[in-house]
């Protein structure tokens, strides 16, 4: 009797066990799958993240650029804005003076006076020009070449011939030049630009010379060229300033700029990723 | 150029006829300015610091007329506060007093002082002078930019 | 009570200093009109120095007209020399420009500025200006030194 109790008792176990065996392995293949859910889940989220970090970087540097950019404009416009009215001052306040002149009969100060505006004019349409000039820098790219850097010399130099010929400036050039990777008619400009700065403030030079090449510094590959001369120069206090767009260290020079060239060469140089 | 914009005044007077005469004077018809009227250094400085009765937001204004001899702290010492006060010190105070000494002239402008105008004793010369100061501080000067 | 008044006027632009002139001159404001053209020969004035040295080459100024954008040294470190001197201070410096940036009228205020003009195209409101101005500080100003005429 007891022994047919426990049999049938042993026999309802093993029931249970093969039951319960089976919910622990449908809890398991359940639980796995829900397992695998929550690791997809946490992939896709981590790769979430990781995008959303990126893009967070991307847009905090273009938010940089854009500061940059717009730092840049405002600096441009407030010089625009400052450059530009000035000689509109001169025209209207010397048209005023006429006016009066010309009542009193005052033939000579009629005369200063329209030298003045006439002056004030031609400014007027240096400083348009020259801001047109500028604002292309940076936005016209020319493909870069692959060139002798003294072929670009050469341009240069022949398109200020005719102002070397008239000041008597004496050129000396290197005697090889490396080739170099540039946009070609940007780099010309500059050098153009260079050359005719160096003319324009040559000062009182008795033998005015200007001097073209290149020198490897130290342990660095890269050749830097220079443009030198033996003018008024700039003072070591000035150096930062000149390259402002319209500034000019001294007034009194008898050619008188608008200044902006020195900040083109900045810009071109700039956007071919060198330094001046 | 722009158009004006009117301007915020701070009179740091005692005396109250001084002050009724003042406000009639600065009645231009070209702009409306807005006049507030202190009548101590004490006042003035509640009244930018936004202290006392004086709590209310008001705004900062663009420039102070400022009397020297006042009872309490006085028009210099004033002056000497708010010129060592980062914000407050570009404010332009311009000295409108009675006193002609050389002492308080001299003074005035070693505390930065923008202007220094002797109070004329007859009536028709002060408002002669109050038209000018009208003129010149309020419509030839650019006003400092506002705050934002 | 003094002699002559003089105007110094720092002024890079040629036209607009003889302008400035002429206007002074024709509302008879001063008598003496020294003007420099940049903001190193100022200062050198000013503090005697160079080829100012000789008291009488560089007559105290009654009144400043500076302008901001001056070659060598700045209009606002002109500025900021004149008032931090103690003997200096005294000269009402007007800054007298063609700029209307906030930034630079900021920076005026803050170094003591006793006004700051905007250059006004127009030449009715500029000769208007230019003679308001001298009248105002030479006539109905007081300074350290100068009595009432």
């Amino acid at each position: 009797m007891s022994k047919e109790i426990t049999k049938r008792k042993q026999d309802e176990l093993k029931l249970r066990l093969d039951e319960c065996n089976a919910a622990l392995r449908i809890l398991h293949e359940s639980l796995f799958s829900v397992f695998n859910l929550w690791k997809e889940a946490n992939e896709d989220l981590k790769q979430n993240i990781a995008e959303r970090k990126h893009a967070e970087e991307e847009r905090e540097r273009l938010l940089k650029e854009l500061e940059a950019k717009n730092e840049e404009l405002e600096r441009f416009v407030y010089t625009v804005s400052h450059d530009l009215r000035s000689p509109l001052v001169t025209i209207q306040g010397f048209v005023g003076l006429l006016k009066k002149d010309v009542g009193q009969k005052e033939v000579e100060k009629v005369e200063s006076d329209l030298k003045q505006i006439e002056k004030a004019v031609v400014k007027m349409d240096r400083l348009l020009s020259d801001t047109l000039k500028f604002s292309r820098v940076g936005r016209v790219v020319n493909p870069p070449e692959d060139v002798p850097f003294g072929y670009l010399v050469q341009e240069a130099l022949d398109q200020t011939a005719a102002k070397i010929k008239s000041s008597g400036v004496e050129i000396s050039l290197a005697a090889d030049f490396p080739a170099v990777l540039v946009d070609r008619t940007r780099i010309v400009e500059v050098l153009v630009n260079l050359i005719e700065n160096s003319i324009n403030y040559m000062g009182e030079q008795s033998c005015p010379k200007i001097d073209i090449g290149y020198r490897i510094d130290g342990d660095s590959s890269e050749p830097v060229f220079f443009v030198g001369d033996n003018g008024i120069g700039i003072d070591q206090d000035q150096h930062e300033k000149v390259f402002n767009l319209f500034y000019q260290v001294k007034k009194k020079t008898k050619e008188a700029g608008t200044g902006v060239g020195l900040t083109i060469v900045k810009r071109i140089i700039e956007v071919h990723g060198g330094s001046v | 150029m722009e158009e004006l914009r009117p301007a915020t005044i701070l009179l740091v007077e005692d005396d109250p006829g001084d002050q009724k005469l003042i406000k009639v004077s600065l009645k231009s018809q070209k702009i409306a300015n807005e006049l507030y009227i202190v009548g101590s250094g004490e006042e003035a400085m509640d009244f930018l610091y936004h202290r006392g009765k004086h709590s209310a937001e008001t705004p900062l204004p663009d420039r102070i007329l400022l009397d020297l001899k006042m009872p309490g702290m006085g028009g210099k010492e004033f002056l000497r506060r708010i010129k060592q006060d980062e914000k407050m010190k570009k404010i332009q105070v311009v000295i409108l007093t009675s006193s002609d000494s050389e002492k308080d002239i001299l003074d005035s402008y070693n505390l930065q002082a923008s202007g220094y105008i002797k109070k004329p004793v007859e009536l028709g010369d002060f408002k002669r002078v109050m038209k000018e100061i009208e003129a010149y501080w309020f419509i030839i000067c650019k006003l400092p930019p506002k705050e934002e | 009570m003094k002699g002559k008044v003089v105007i110094l006027l720092v002024e890079d632009e040629e036209a607009h200093a003889m302008l400035i002139m002429r206007v002074l001159e024709d509302a008879q404001v001063a008598k003496v009109i020294h003007w420099v053209a940049d903001g190193g020969e100022a200062l050198d004035y000013l503090f005697r120095r160079g080829e100012y040295v000789d008291e009488g080459k560089s007559p105290r100024p009654d009144l400043i007209l500076l302008d901001l954008r001056l070659p060598k040294i700045d209009g606002l470190e002109v500025l900021k020399e004149i008032k931090q001197s103690e003997e200096l201070r005294g000269i009402p410096v007007v800054i007298l420009t063609t700029s209307e940036s906030e930034t630079d009228m900021a920076r005026a205020y803050h170094q003591y500025v006793n006004s700051y003009l905007v250059k006004p195209v127009d030449f009715t409101k500029f000769n208007e200006m230019i003679s308001d101005l001298g009248f105002y500080w030479l006539v109905w100003n007081r300074q350290p030194g100068r009595m009432k005429e």
